[in-house]
């Protein structure tokens, strides 16, 4: 199935840049291409078992103790 | 595709909107989450977070109400000066972000744990769920807000008809001595209940596609009170039919109560209230998100993010949480800390930021005047 993913995304991309390139929407183009491209990294990570760094562990990080520190409050 | 910016929602649609929103997830997790510390005194968790959901609730109309023609990743730097607006502006695009796959990995562990889904993949299931909401969100708020008020009446009778169904085997005993859990118990199980409540901040997202403001307060304030009473009902439910050892130890409360229940296919109707407001929820997820990085940007239009942003959001449900357990955890864990700064503080001090410079008189909320062009010379 990850395989499907990573074709349509290559789908996907094609369609979206080209379609931008030729208005010369650059700013649209340059976001675009960023997302399409952190979801074919994530995609092959996936895809090979690599653990890259993601958001979640960013928020786990940052909010956990937080967490704690609340319930702790209460007892 | 078109994007509806005539279109204005009223007060009965804020209700079902943000009832579907802030309930899908609500409805279903708070149960199991309240039980295993309050016990049965469980069912007041919900009253505990009212104020704090009407304060959610009144900063959002609020501050929309000093930017009625601007989106709310749009006026943060006229609040906060262009740099720390940005800042605070992308923070929220990393929330809505998280927001969405969460509640995304949230649909599909209900879908594989409830059984409806065995051999199937997840990604398949997730990318099928994905075009649905990828094409509301390409429609724009018209197509979401009139999709989810349908959606909204469907829930309504189908939740009704199983209250109904279970009423005759309530034993409101269970449920005595009310208060035996101790005040510092039901408030300490409230904490991912307040979070829940939180999402009520949607209504800043919202709040340029509102009729007025009264209709945004009214049609809060109405989804609030009915969110108090769905989820408090469901917890009694839970606790009188069940027992609190089982409620505490399931996942899904509300589909463990369809083995306890006589009538044939209660399962089967609750498996499609959810999957119809899941997909309204992940649907609002990835609008905000969507419109939040296009206001983020300075784009005339989202329609060039609605694709990449829907191919993100599917292959980070899947790297995020690889197991129900995990996901689970975390949300337990991150959600309640995650939500006092993006739910409540942040927007509170945005609000006092902006009114303190409203009334020094240093904040440009006027709207852009359009010049109309210069009369044909005959």
């Amino acid at each position: 199935m990850i395989y499907f993913y990573i074709v349509l995304l290559l789908i996907i991309a094609f369609i979206e840049i080209s379609y931008l390139a030729h208005r010369k929407y650059w700013g649209e183009l340059f976001v675009t291409a960023g997302l399409l491209l952190i979801s074919l990294v994530y995609g092959i990570a996936f895809m090979q078992d690599w653990q890259l760094p993601t958001l979640k562990e960013g928020v786990e990080i940052m909010f956990t103790p937080v967490t704690h520190y609340l319930e702790g409050l209460f007892g | 595709m078109k994007e509806s910016s005539t279109y204005k929602i009223g007060a009965y649609t804020i209700v079902a909107i943000l009832v579907t929103l802030v309930g899908t997830t609500s409805v279903l997790f708070t149960p199991y989450i309240t039980v295993d510390t309050a016990r049965h005194d469980a069912w007041i968790t919900p009253f505990t977070s009212f104020l704090l959901g009407l304060y959610v609730i009144f900063v959002c109309c609020w501050l929309g109400s000093i930017f009625p023609d601007k989106g709310f990743i749009e006026y943060l730097p006229l609040i906060m000066g262009k740099f720390m607006g940005k800042l605070i502006g992308f923070g929220y695009i990393l929330f809505f972000l998280w927001f969405t796959v969460t509640v995304l990995a949230e649909a599909l562990a209900l879908l594989f744990g409830i059984g409806i889904f065995r051999l199937t993949p997840e990604l398949a299931v997730g990318l099928l769920l994905l075009i649905a909401t990828t094409y509301a969100v390409s429609y724009g708020i018209e197509c979401i807000s009139r999709s989810i008020w349908y959606v909204w009446l469907i829930t309504v009778v189908f939740f009704a008809a199983a209250v109904f169904m279970a009423a005759p085997m309530v034993n409101l005993s269970i449920l005595q001595p009310v208060g035996e859990s101790g005040l510092s118990a039901i408030l300490k199980s409230g904490l991912l209940s307040h979070a829940f409540k939180g999402e009520m901040l949607f209504l800043v997202i919202l709040f340029p596609y509102v009729h007025s403001r009264r209709d945004a307060l009214a049609g809060g304030i109405i989804a609030l009170v009915l969110l108090t009473i769905f989820i408090s009902l469901t917890i009694v439910l839970c606790i009188t039919i069940m027992g609190v050892e089982t409620t505490a130890r399931s996942y899904f409360s509300i589909f463990s109560l369809g083995d306890y229940l006589e009538a044939t296919g209660i399962k089967i109707v609750l498996a499609t209230t959810w999957i119809l407001i899941f997909w309204g929820k992940v649907t609002l997820g990835q609008f905000a998100l969507t419109i939040g990085l296009s206001q983020l940007c300075g784009f005339n239009s989202n329609r060039a993010l609605i694709l990449p942003v829907a191919m993100l959001l599917l292959i980070l449900s899947q790297v995020f949480y690889p197991s129900a357990t995990d996901l689970f955890s975390h949300v337990g864990d991150s959600f309640p800390g995650l939500a006092l700064f993006t739910e409540y503080l942040i927007p509170g001090l945005l609000l006092l930021v902006a009114v303190t410079r409203q009334k020094l008189g240093q904040l440009d909320n006027q709207p852009q005047q359009v010049q109309a062009p210069p009369a044909s010379q005959s």
